[in-house]
């Protein structure tokens, strides 16, 4: 096992020294071993691991858990993060490669790789980085959709995305399509603001079952073009809203899917089940309502 | 496809305007590094070693001392500021709770989780809400004010807690 001193230990940790001993007393961990002079010794995997987990949580005693609990773990955001920030995608790669042997593909797009896109967005002098993950996630995300096996249900489900730019919205919607083609529906990601005349020939070709609007950009406005479209080509087929789209505040009468491509997936199955949703998640939204402008 | 060649840069723009603060003290922290300068940046607290550094708007900065509270995209309670505790319990006993069973809004409980849901989910501007506790303690406190904007990283739904008659949390 590698060591290293407790001043040493405290920078890779950017923390004081004392910070590092509380810490031990408190939690114990991380644990140095004893040299024979004495002196702490701290586990370098222990350190980089608890370095890690500092970045994926909001305060110390999940940190310790968590880095408690994985050690040095197979992949986690953090490790995905600190790929992009070293600009190596070999590294970002096999981190998901790893992912993938202990983890189905939908929870390795939700455990590993949103969380990291998510750890990347914002951070001041960090733009290319940023703009090197999107477009690495982007292209991930795309390989797995093209092996997606083929529909096994024969229900289409159109997802309209209101999102502009290459974000964390964006790179949520297209795992939102990834997960729905895995659970055996046909999809059709659009952009939201494409003529209704243009999207109603889709709506003829496809025969959705559901419409989704995503993206975290929706207007009030196109929202009641495309209903009204869908209704006008004969559609029956219920809208949903993921990860709090619309643009409302208080009840609406769009029910939500959720906030995660699984409980999305899940929620569709359960309504082509059932014919309705169940309540969601305490995030959800409601599934009656009027809608309101928000203020 | 248009959506893939445009690259959102408005979140790092949109950061200029954000102030790092400790997630257990309230403290502010050290500005973030000048632009296009890479350094690692402290994550973790000088002054009290026991919270995480996280990024906020400046308006919404709760301020040392401050009584807050950050919860998750499924409103589970991910960190407690020291004032916090006093209102709400010990952050050991309250990690994981639902927030609905600490707070209600006066407006509706589907006001409170609607609004904490969407500023965890992505940048919202900052929300006031009054509110009363539901644990002994913030019981007590009679109504409370409720600001409600978004920090990270990761991405969370900061909730700062004072009394509701003082316009300014």
């Amino acid at each position: 096992m590698s060591g290293i001193r407790t001043n040493a230990a405290a920078e890779l940790l950017g923390v004081s020294p004392n910070t590092l001993r509380s810490w031990e007393r408190r939690f114990d961990y991380p644990k140095p071993r004893r040299t024979a002079g004495g002196h702490r010794q701290y586990d370098l995997v222990q350190l980089e691991s608890l370095r890690r987990a500092l970045l994926e949580t909001h305060n110390i005693s999940s940190a310790i858990e968590v880095a408690r609990q994985r050690g040095e773990g197979p992949s986690s955001p953090s490790r995905l993060l600190d790929a992009f920030d070293q600009f190596d995608e070999g590294v970002a790669d096999r981190v998901l490669e790893e992912s993938l042997a202990v983890r189905s593909v939908d929870r390795t797009v939700e455990e590993v790789l949103l969380p990291a896109i998510e750890l990347a967005e914002g951070r001041e002098g960090r733009e290319v980085e940023w703009e090197l993950a999107c477009r690495w996630a982007t292209g991930w995300l795309h390989a797995h959709r093209r092996v997606a096996p083929p529909s096994s249900r024969g229900h289409g489900v159109i997802l309209f995305d209101s999102s502009e730019r290459l974000d964390h919205e964006s790179l949520h919607v297209q795992a939102l399509e990834l997960t729905i083609r895995r659970a055996g529906f046909k999809s059709l990601l659009l952009s939201f603001d494409l003529p209704p005349e243009r999207v109603a020939r889709a709506m003829r070709a496809v025969d959705p079952i559901a419409f989704v609007f995503c993206g975290g950009e929706a207007t009030l406005e196109v929202l009641g073009r495309l209903v009204y479209t869908v209704r006008q080509v004969g559609s029956a087929a219920p809208v949903f809203e993921y990860r709090e789209s619309m643009p409302v505040t208080g009840d609406h009468a769009i029910p939500s899917l959720g906030t995660t491509p699984t409980e999305a997936a899940e929620r569709l199955k359960q309504y082509l089940d059932s014919g309705r949703l169940e309540s969601g998640t305490p995030g959800s939204q409601p599934l009656t309502g009027s809608i309101r402008r928000s203020a | 496809m248009a959506t893939l060649i445009k690259i959102d840069h408005s979140a790092s723009v949109a950061h200029t305007g954000t102030q790092r603060f400790c997630s257990r003290c309230g403290e502010a922290g050290e500005p973030p590094p000048p632009r296009g300068r890479p350094l690692r940046e402290r994550r973790v607290c000088e002054a009290c070693g026991m919270g995480v550094l996280l990024s906020c708007s400046r308006e919404a900065l709760p301020g040392m001392g401050a009584a807050f509270i950050i919860a998750t995209a499924d409103l589970s309670v991910s960190a407690v500021s020291s004032a916090g505790e006093m209102l709400f319990g010990l952050e050991e006993d309250l990690l994981g709770v639902p927030l609905v069973s600490l707070m209600k809004a006066t407006g509706g409980k589907e006001r409170l989780a609607r609004t904490v849901a969407s500023a965890a989910l992505r940048n919202r501007p900052p929300t006031v809400l009054t509110m009363r506790g539901l644990t002994p303690n913030a019981e007590a406190a009679g109504l409370l004010a409720a600001r409600i904007s978004t920090c990270q990283p990761p991405r969370g739904a900061l909730i700062t807690v004072g009394p509701a008659n003082l316009t300014s949390l």
